[in-house]
């Protein structure tokens, strides 16, 4: 009972009823599995791994706001962003039976999204015959979806992270705005964590020259 | 102030920047349409979880069944051949019989 009372009390879940997560917090329970601090997740994707593909529900809402802005940030349209949720969801649903029960779903669907936005930004580049080392920024501005809350600073930020080579500027999202660390963004893109602190370092020295006005007090 | 601390400090005003639509439809609009792609087909492996693998499962203890028959019927076989190769001799009041083929 103490796990229905604290699955109830705890996180955002979306339109599913108390009846529903009490239900995915006993699957939960009972297949002995701890997916992180959430106990409905597991239950919810041991439901889906038995057939129950409403149970899908509950992850699409737990993670479709973050999926679509590690999307967005790196294609940098609202459409493509949308799209790529999409299919990011649609594929780690077709191949759930491999995700290893106990494990957090998050990781996998940001994995899972990052590999197809990459697919984009390099079809883009591979249409402009340029490679993802290019010196120069590639062109994507698409601002009309920044937060209106943002102000000058953070149009600021945003503007010197899509002028960085593009990926230091894709690395540097998932960094700064998306707030991953190191070793999270290497398993999203594929890359080793040495390469992500080069590209990281790289695009640091750049902000740092964009952005001297702004943290003057970050040269003493 | 160090270059880490610089990005770190970046990074903290850099949070603002997450993806916010402006149509907050798409909330509504992208669970509907992954729900519908994933209600209209299961994945394979779901497939095979509800159908093939019960009739896989049943198949396979039918062919075990068959095979430990099998086997149980040929070395009963066997039994009845043995004892019927083997002539047998039986001795009443001193007189010895054969019982063979």
């Amino acid at each position: 009972m103490a796990v229905a009372i604290g699955v109830l009390e705890s996180a955002e879940y979306g339109p599913f009823s108390s009846l529903q997560r009490l239900m995915f917090a006993v699957q939960s329970k009972s297949a002995g599995h701890g997916v992180g601090n959430d106990p409905v997740e597991a239950g919810a994707i041991a439901a889906v791994k038995g057939g129950d593909n409403r149970s899908y529900d509950y992850l699409v809402s737990k993670y479709m706001k973050r999926v679509v802005s590690i999307a967005w940030g790196i294609v940098r349209n609202a459409h493509d962003a949308e799209d790529l949720a999409q299919e990011a969801f649609v594929k780690a649903f077709q191949t759930i039976g491999r995700f290893k029960t106990g494990e957090p779903f998050g990781p996998w669907i940001y994995r899972i999204v990052t590999n197809l936005a990459l697919d984009v930004v390099k079809r883009r580049q591979r249409f402009r015959h340029e490679e993802l080392s290019d010196a120069q920024p590639a062109e994507r501005r698409d601002r009309a979806d920044l937060p209106a809350v943002t102000g000058e600073l953070g149009r600021r930020i945003d503007e010197a992270i899509e002028s960085l080579p593009e990926m230091q500027r894709i690395v540097a999202r998932l960094y700064l705005v998306e707030q991953f660390d190191h070793a999270e963004i290497a398993v999203m893109t594929g890359l080793s964590e040495g390469t992500i602190r080069s590209h990281l370092s790289l695009a640091r020295g750049k902000l740092k020259t964009r952005l001297a006005d702004l943290y003057e007090d970050a040269h003493e | 102030m160090s270059d880490d601390k610089l990005l770190e400090r970046i990074r903290n005003d850099a949070r603002q920047l997450r993806y916010e639509p402006k149509d907050d439809a798409i909330w509504t609009r992208l669970p509907a349409r992954i729900s519908e792609r994933v209600q209209a087909r299961g994945s394979v492996a779901q497939l095979l979880a509800s159908w093939f693998r019960p009739i896989a499962v049943s198949l396979t203890a039918l062919a075990l069944a068959a095979a430990l028959g099998l086997t149980w019927m040929e070395r009963s076989q066997n039994v009845l051949d043995t004892i019927a190769a083997s002539p047998i001799d039986v001795s009443v009041g001193g007189d010895t019989f054969s019982v063979a083929d």
